[in-house]
Order: structure tokens, then sequence, then C-alpha cells
């Protein structure tokens, strides 16, 4: 699996393979910061982003699933387990977030994504 | 897969006898195929060669050449799987103009030039998926289009999975080839989008022939598109009709 490369911003989107509950987990933490009042705008924006990241995975698979079932093939990896792409900037408001769970702060900083 | 499975792969496949393809092409020519004509030419023992003739179209295939076919896959080649080869060979022959405006439909796939664009086609549903329309070169300009429009309408009638996952429409169906026929009547999704919650009237889509189709905002569809490690087109939904006929 490659790093891709966004054409529109020159930004580089990383794969950081999650299971569905490290998914299901992020996305309750997302939601649940969005609603905070101190929340600088530029992170809001990204953390948007990462949440539409968060559907856009599982769009991919269902269209074109064999990238994704391959490595899954080779590594062991449960079928729930997809690639979410993220950018730099996405990746570090994410891992600022402090009620982010321990769990999902290793799936994006270690095991499947180091 | 196994591990004992994985290695099993790796042994010599059995090689697929010429003679047994043969008795089976013998034996399909004389069980014979509704609207078909089936000739098995053995004028020649090197090279025997199975006809089809339906109309104004005709196709053979050289078995020897077949038979390399199946030994390199992973097919049977006991009796019944030479029969299904064969058979599978049969359905996938070329579309009669009569059969294209009976049942074609209209569905888009890459551009035979192989430029990396999109073309409407007339795929035709068969036993083992879709076969493509390509006119006679004594068609009429007249009847082509007349195929086209019916395929066009009847592209329309096609029953499409929509679903929702967050931002993207996913359109999909029973046979992936025809997910895309969706496409020839996109006012029916978009009612159907408005129902599930998701306005996609400023919307692009994403396609991949032969894949479900992916229907959302431009800068999502860019996300999605850019990721994809298959070739893919991403264009504003309302081109799609105006993308040429192949």
């Amino acid at each position: 699996m490659t790093m891709a490369y966004e054409q529109q911003t020159r930004v580089v989107l990383v794969p950081h393979w999650l299971s569905a509950a490290d998914r299901d987990a992020l996305t309750a933490c997302l939601e649940a910061a969005l609603l905070r009042e101190d929340l600088p705008t530029s992170t809001a924006d990204r953390l948007v982003d990462v949440l539409t990241e968060l559907h856009v995975a599982r769009a991919r698979d269902v269209v074109w699933p064999s990238s994704a079932a391959r490595v899954r093939l080779v590594t062991g990896w449960d079928p729930d387990t997809l690639p979410v792409r993220l950018s730099a900037m996405e990746l570090a408001c994410t891992l600022s977030l402090p009620e982010l769970p321990a769990p999902v702060r290793a799936a994006l900083t270690g095991g499947r994504s180091a | 897969m196994t591990g004992l499975g994985a290695a099993l792969r790796l042994l010599p496949r059995r090689a697929c006898d010429v003679d047994d393809l043969v008795d089976a092409a013998r034996e399909l020519c004389a069980a014979g195929w509704p609207g078909l004509r089936l000739v098995l030419d053995e004028d020649d023992p090197r090279r025997p060669t199975l006809r089809v003739e339906e109309d104004e179209r005709s196709q053979g295939v050289d078995l020897l050449e077949l038979a390399g076919g199946i030994s390199g896959g992973t097919h049977d080649v006991g009796p019944a799987g030479l029969a299904a080869a064969l058979r599978r060979w049969v359905d996938e022959r070329p579309v009669t103009d009569a059969e294209a405006r009976r049942r074609g439909i209209a569905v888009l796939g890459w551009s035979r030039t192989g430029d990396g664009t999109l073309t409407w086609q007339v795929a035709v549903r068969r036993g083992t998926g879709s076969v493509t329309w390509t006119p006679h070169p004594f068609t009429s300009a007249l009847d082509v289009l007349a195929v086209q429009g019916a395929a066009r309408a009847r592209a329309a009638d096609v029953v499409v999975r929509c679903s929702a996952v967050g931002p993207v429409l996913l359109l999909d169906a029973d046979e992936p080839q025809l997910a895309t026929a969706a496409l020839a009547a996109p006012e029916q999704v978009l009612d159907r989008a408005v129902e599930i919650g998701l306005p996609l009237g400023a919307g692009c889509v994403v396609v991949t022939p032969g894949r479900a189709v992916a229907w959302a905002a431009p800068a999502v569809a860019r996300r999605l598109a850019g990721e994809s490690t298959e070739p893919c087109a991403v264009l504003p939904w309302r081109a799609v009709a105006d993308l040429p006929w192949c």
C-alpha cells in the first residue's frame, strides 16, 4: 500500500489501518470534540475532514475492494480493517485531542500504522 | 486461505487434453443451442476449430488455444468442466444487432482507443456476465441510433441499489457491469438521494466500469478517487449524459 498524493492541495495522505472498533471510537471522539466551543476553527475543519475520510474509507472499500483485501490477506488482519488516509495536519489535529481513546491513539501512532 | 491451500496452489496443474475438449465440442454441437449454429471443423486434425454463427455474426475458436487457456487457469479439466468452459465461450459470443435492439442496456465503459475516457456502450446480459455490442459494419446509422436509444431507455429500468455511506451515495447492481446504467437516468438517482437525505445536485460521480458508482460532493469525490489504486473517472453528473457512444 503506497502513500498517495492529493493533486489539489499537494498534501500527502498516509494510510492508517483501523479496525471497525477503532473507527467507531474515533468517530465518537471527533463528534464529541466538534461540540466543544473552545475548539479552534482551523482544527475543527481538519477534524471534519477526518470524519469525512472515515466515511470515504468505507466507500472506497466498497467500490475498489481488491486492494485492501490483498493487504488483509497477506497480513492476516480482520476483514473490518480499512486504510484511513490522513494528511499530517489531520493526524496532528486528531492526536491533539486529549479525549482520544488510548487504543485509537496507539493504532494511529504505532501498530499497523508504524 | 490456509498454509496448505497456498502451498497446493503452487503444484503443477493438470493440463487440459485437446482430445477431451474436441469430444466436449462434438457433444455441444450435437446437443445444439437455440438460435445458434455450432460447427466443429476437424478438417485439419492439428487445428480443430469450433465456430458459432448467429444472424450476421460469426466467431471461431482454435480449440488448441482454448485448451491452453483452460490449462493455465484454475478450471476443472474433467468432462463437466470442459463442457462448462465451452458453454462459457459460446455465452461470450458477439451480440447481434437484433439482440442488442431487443435486450441492450446502456452502461459506461472505457473507450476502446485506450485514452482513459468513458463512453456509453450497449451491453447485453448473458448467463456468465455482460457482453458489449459493436455495430456491424453494414448496420445503418439510423439502426445504431435506435439501438442506443432503446438501450438508454432500458437502462433507466435496471434495479440499482442506492446506499449512503456518510456523504457518499453508492450505486450498486447485482451484475456489477450494470451499476453505471443508473447514470442513464440521473434524475431518478437524485430523487432517491434526496429521500435518503443526501442533496447531491452539485455532485460528481466516480466511475470505474464494472464497479459500484460513487456520487458525492466534488471535494469528497476527489478525495475518494485520489486514493484509488484502480483507474477511475471523476466527472460532474451533468456531464455523464453527454459522453459519446463507443
